[in-house]
C-alpha cells in the first residue's frame, strides 16, 4: 500500500501532467475531460488533508508539493522537445 | 463482461469507513486542517465575493487576522439566510453573494421555501461533486455499496436536497432510478417493477408510501428494498419510534442524513444509528448560545454555526443554522468527527414560551414520534392569547386505534409532554387523513401568532 505521502506526491504529479495536456491541446472535448479529471485530483488531495486553494482552477493551485519529484513532467518536457 | 479495473478493491470494500484516515483523525489534526482551510476560504471570499468583502471592510477585517479558530469564530460576522435572500431580491438571481463568474454556475438549485421565500443556490460543477460526497460517507457507513440502486421517491424540482443525493449516488456509482412524475401508487409500482434496493425520500413520505402500499395489497417487506435513507425532516436517527415504524413497514434498515440545502448535506448518519457526524472535510461547525452569542462548550446544547468549504459559488461563513444541537467529540463507532446525538434537538426560530416555559418544536415532535398510538401525521399550532403563546398539538391517531380510545390517548400524550417538558399543552386528536401530507418537507408548525408579538428569532 502507498503511504499518504506517496499518494499525495503522485496526485500532485498527475495534476501537473493533466494541466500540461490541457494547455497543450485545442480539442474542446479533451479539455473538458481533463478539467473534470483535475477537479477529481484536487478533491483527492483535499481528502488526504492537502489544502491548496479552494478550487483547482485558481492561480497557483497546480503546483508540485515540497519535496515532490518532478520526474513525470520532465519526461513530458523531453518528449515535447523531441517532437519539435 | 468483466471490468478490467475494480471500482473498489476487496480490502477497500471491507472498510467500514469511506475514508478512515480522515474520519478518525485526531481532534488536534482536524483543527489544524480547519484553520488552514478557513484561512484559504477567508482569503477567497475577500478576493471574490463583494458581499463578504463589504462586510469585512465595514469591520476592518483582513484575511491575515484569522490566526486561530478562536479568531475566526470571533471576527468573522455571523450570516443568516435573510442576508442572502435580501441581496437576491435586490438583484436576482444571486445578488452580490456570487463569488464566481456567472458562467461557472453549473446548477441552480434552491431551498424548499418552507420558512418563506426560497433561497437561490448557485453551484459550480465542482461544488456539486463535493456536495454529493457527504451522502457517500453516509451511504458507506450504512452499508450501501456501488451495486445498490437508489429509487428517488421525489418530484424533481429545484430543491437542492435530493439533487445533492443524486450527486452522491453518482459519486458512489450506484444505479439511479428517478421517481419524478409518479404519484404514491406509481412509486410503489415502480419499486416493484424496477427492483431498487434503496429508497430515498423524506421519512414521513416513506411511511405514507407504506400506507398506500397496504391499501394496494402490497407488502413492502417482500419488496427489493433493503435500505431506506432520509433527509429533510427529523428522521430515524432522531426519532427511534420513526425508525421502528419505517423498518417494520419496509422490512429494511432506515438511515438519515442531516443537511441544509444552501450549505451542504453536511452530517451523514452514524453507523450506530443514533445520530449524525459532521463531515469535517467539507464544513467547519461550532455551537453558540443563541441568546448570549457565546460559544457553547463541547457537549452543551447550542445553535449549530456552519461554514462550508465546498460552496465556492456562494460561500457561507459562520452561517446561523438555527438548529439546536448537542455536539460531542467522541463516538463508539470510531469517528472523531463531531457527533450530533439525536440529530437536531430544536429550532431557535421555532422556540415558543408557553406559560414561562421554553418549548422547542422538535422536542414536542420527538415525544410525539415516540408515543405508541400516534401516527407520524401531526402539527403544532401556535397562537397568542392573553399575552401568552399557546401551542396546540393536533395529531392523527395511528390506524387501528378506535375512536373510542382517542380521549385516553389524548390524555396520555398530554401527560407525557407535561412530564418531559413541564408544560401542559392542548392536545387535539384529528380524524385520520385530515392533516396535510407533504413529499418535500413536512410543515409541522402552523404559526398564527401576530408577527409583532413573536420573539425576534421567530419572525
Amino acid at each position: 500500500m502507498l503511504t499518504p505521502e506517496e499518494m499525495i506526491d503522485r496526485l500532485r504529479r498527475a495534476r501537473v501532467l493533466v494541466h500540461e495536456i490541457h494547455t497543450g491541446t485545442d480539442i474542446p472535448q479533451i479539455q473538458s475531460i481533463l478539467r473534470h479529471a483535475d477537479q477529481n485530483l484536487h478533491w483527492a488531495l483535499w481528502n488526504l488533508g492537502e489544502v491548496d486553494e479552494l478550487r483547482p482552477d485558481l492561480p497557483g493551485s497546480v503546483v508540485l508539493g515540497k519535496g515532490a519529484k518532478a520526474s513525470a513532467p520532465k519526461r513530458a518536457d523531453r518528449r515535447a522537445k523531441g517532437r519539435k | 463482461m468483466t471490468p478490467g479495473w475494480e471500482q473498489h478493491t476487496k480490502a477497500a470494500r471491507r472498510s467500514g469507513f469511506w475514508n478512515k484516515r480522515m474520519e478518525t483523525m485526531s481532534r488536534a489534526e482536524l483543527d489544524a486542517l480547519h484553520l488552514a482551510k478557513l484561512q484559504k476560504l477567508v482569503a477567497y471570499v475577500y478576493e471574490h465575493s463583494p458581499f463578504y468583502r463589504r462586510r469585512f471592510e465595514e469591520r476592518g477585517i483582513k484575511p491575515r487576522h484569522v490566526t486561530s479558530l478562536a479568531a475566526y469564530k470571533r471576527l468573522i460576522p455571523l450570516t443568516d439566510k435573510k442576508d442572502f435572500i435580501d441581496l437576491q431580491l435586490v438583484r436576482p438571481p444571486y445578488g452580490d453573494t456570487l463569488a464566481l463568474p456567472f458562467e461557472l454556475v453549473a446548477h441552480h438549485v434552491e431551498t424548499s421555501g418552507s420558512t418563506g421565500l426560497p433561497l437561490a443556490i448557485p453551484l459550480s460543477a465542482y461544488d456539486t461533486e463535493r456536495y454529493g460526497e457527504s451522502w457517500t460517507y453516509g451511504f458507506w457507513a450504512h452499508g450501501i455499496r456501488p451495486e445498490d440502486s437508489l429509487y428517488f421517491a421525489f418530484n424533481w424540482g429545484n430543491f437542492a436536497g435530493f439533487w445533492s443525493c443524486y450527486y452522491g449516488a453518482r459519486r458512489m456509482g450506484c444505479r439511479v432510478i428517478s421517481g419524478g412524475g409518479a404519484d404514491s401508487q406509481g412509486h410503489i409500482k415502480n419499486i416493484l417493477r424496477l427492483k431498487p434496493t434503496v429508497l430515498i425520500s423524506t421519512p414521513t413520505f416513506a411511511l405514507r408510501l407504506a400506507t398506500v402500499a397496504k391499501e394496494m395489497g402490497v407488502d413492502l417487506r417482500d419488496s427489493s428494498i433493503k435500505f431506506t435513507y432520509h433527509a429533510g425532516e427529523p428522521g430515524p436517527f432522531a426519532l427511534p419510534a420513526m425508525k421502528r415504524q419505517i423498518d417494520e413497514a419496509w422490512g429494511a434498515d432506515s438511515g438519515e442524513l442531516l443537511g441544509i440545502a444552501e450549505i451542504e448535506a453536511f452530517a451523514p448518519g452514524c453507523p450506530n444509528r443514533d445520530g449524525v457526524h459532521v463531515n469535517e472535510m467539507n464544513v467547519f461547525t461550532w455551537s453558540m448560545d443563541p441568546v448570549t452569542g457565546a460559544e457553547a462548550a463541547e457537549g452543551a446544547i447550542g445553535e449549530n454555526i456552519i461554514t462550508s468549504y465546498t460552496n465556492s459559488a456562494q460561500p457561507f461563513l459562520n452561517y446561523r443554522s438555527h438548529d439546536v444541537v448537542r455536539s460531542v467529540d467522541h463516538c463508539s463507532c470510531g469517528r472523531t468527527w463531531h457527533k450530533l446525538p439525536g440529530v437536531i434537538l430544536g429550532r431557535t426560530d421555532f422556540m415558543v414560551t408557553v406559560r414561562g416555559t421554553n418549548v422547542y418544536q422538535t422536542a414536542v415532535e420527538n415525544l410525539l414520534g415516540e408515543h405508541a398510538g400516534v401516527s407520524p401525521f401531526f402539527q403544532l399550532v401556535l397562537e397568542h392569547f392573553d399575552g401568552n403563546d399557546q401551542m396546540t398539538v393536533e395529531f392523527e391517531p395511528a390506524s387501528g386505534i378506535a375512536e373510542s380510545e382517542w380521549p385516553a390517548l389524548t390524555r396520555a400524550v398530554g401527560d407525557r409532554i407535561h412530564k418531559a417538558l413541564h408544560v401542559r399543552l392542548e392536545i387535539k386528536p384529528m380524524p385520520p387523513g385530515s392533516l396535510p401530507r407533504y413529499d418535500l418537507k413536512t410543515k409541522r408548525i402552523i404559526d398564527k401568532r401576530p408577527k409583532e408579538l413573536r420573539r425576534l428569532l421567530d419572525r
